[in-house]
């Protein structure tokens, strides 16, 4: 092999070690998995309880997502410092805060504020798909695009707001489209954030088990997973805010419960 | 006439523990002292030597300070750390294709016959 040649190979293998070495996304898929699987305990519990200028807020399930959603990135981001510090590698995580943090604001007062005037909304134009559903794709190629570019700038605060601004639209589009009808546009938010794990780590694995549970959280927003329990014969009839609830969490919490044993696996066999 | 792929390679980033040093702290955030020196097998000494270079061209960033008592020290790439891996790993995989261009090939009989390694 010729020197340039065997230089490669090892800046090819000193990258796939670092990346090895600094993977941790395992624990942050089983707490996921298990905050959405316990989501539907607080699906019967009432009437929104504040109002705040017309718009209500904090039904018990909103502010179980609320609490699961900023709980699950903090303890995740927390888990990740922690993991750094020991091993001498760190992931930088503040991208994945601030997707947490747009996802948080959107769900928190986005969500409530279209929600609050739901007859309204389902007049206007801009809650249909033709609209909703472009100028959200746009907004997440955009958001690629802002994370692409990132690293590439000297100023990587432009690059920062612009990845906040297109992700705070798509989940603003999100809002518009489900929130008229049921509450788990918090799944896409959970989804968004491990999307955006994903891509820091740079893992494959990662990538296919959030991309699988960002199309389970897609089919419970769409009321697609309830066709499907009828078809299969299982709680046909409504039996209850809980029971709507279980068949909607079920899979997209299955999905990252699976997902998180996998990667266990996957990654004691590639230190192995 | 085109320049020479060779001509790509700059003195401070092509050497090979300072070429360690970016590719490993490209890809993650922040890097620790001690993790570099396990990973790249170097004394302390010697990577510290090869840090402050890099830390003087402006291609990292060296952060000092404690945890507890023991002293601690981190190391992050900065953007023209980046342009500088990305350029020199451009450069030797060009380098690479332009060897393997110049390379003679070799005779057929040589190497698909068997009766020629009897």
């Amino acid at each position: 092999m010729t020197e340039p040649a065997a230089l490669l190979d090892e800046i090819s293998r000193l990258r796939a070690r670092t990346r090895a070495d600094r993977h941790a996304y395992v624990p942050p898929l089983f707490l996921f998995g298990v905050l959405v699987l316990l989501a539907p305990l607080w699906a019967e519990g009432g009437p929104p309880r504040f109002e705040v200028a017309h718009v209500w807020f904090g039904t018990p399930l909103q502010l179980y997502w609320l609490a699961a959603v900023v709980g699950g990135f903090l303890a995740t981001a927390a888990w990740y410092l922690h993991r750094g510090t020991r091993s001498g590698v760190r992931t930088p995580v503040r991208g994945y805060l601030a997707i947490g943090l747009v996802g948080v604001l959107a769900i928190s007062f986005g969500f409530p504020v279209v929600e609050s005037f739901a007859y309204r909304v389902a007049r206007s134009p801009f809650t249909r798909p033709s609209f909703t559903v472009p100028v959200a794709v746009a907004a997440v190629l955009a958001l690629g695009g802002a994370l692409w570019l990132r690293p590439r700038l000297r100023h990587q605060g432009i690059a920062t707001a612009a990845a906040m601004v297109s992700g705070l639209v798509a989940l603003a589009m999100l809002d518009l489209r489900f929130a008229p009808a049921r509450p788990y546009a918090p799944l896409v938010t959970i989804a968004l954030g491990l999307i955006g794990l994903a891509w820091l780590e740079r893992s494959r694995v990662l990538g296919v088990i959030s991309g699988l549970f960002a199309a389970a959280a897609l089919l419970a927003n769409f009321s697609t997973m309830q066709s499907m329990f009828f078809h299969l014969g299982v709680f046909a009839r409504f039996e209850g805010e809980t029971t709507t609830a279980f068949m909607n969490t079920l899979l997209p919490g299955l999905v990252l419960l699976a997902g998180g044993a996998f990667a266990a696996w996957h990654e004691r066999r590639a230190r192995a | 006439m085109s320049e020479h792929p060779a001509a790509g390679l700059d003195e401070t980033v092509h050497q090979r523990h300072r070429l360690g040093i970016l590719t490993i702290t490209a890809e993650a955030g922040k890097v620790d002292f001690g993790y570099l020196r396990r990973t790249l097998d170097m004394t302390a000494g010697n990577l510290s030597r090869h840090v402050t270079i890099l830390e003087e061209a402006g291609l990292i960033d060296v952060e000092k300070g404690y945890e507890g008592k023991r002293p601690r020290t981190w190391i992050t790439i900065n953007p023209a750390g980046r342009r500088a891996l990305s350029a020199e790993v451009a450069a030797l995989r060009a380098l690479v294709s332009a060897i393997e261009r110049a390379a003679p090939e070799p005779p057929v009989s040589l190497v698909d016959s068997p009766s020629s390694l009897q």
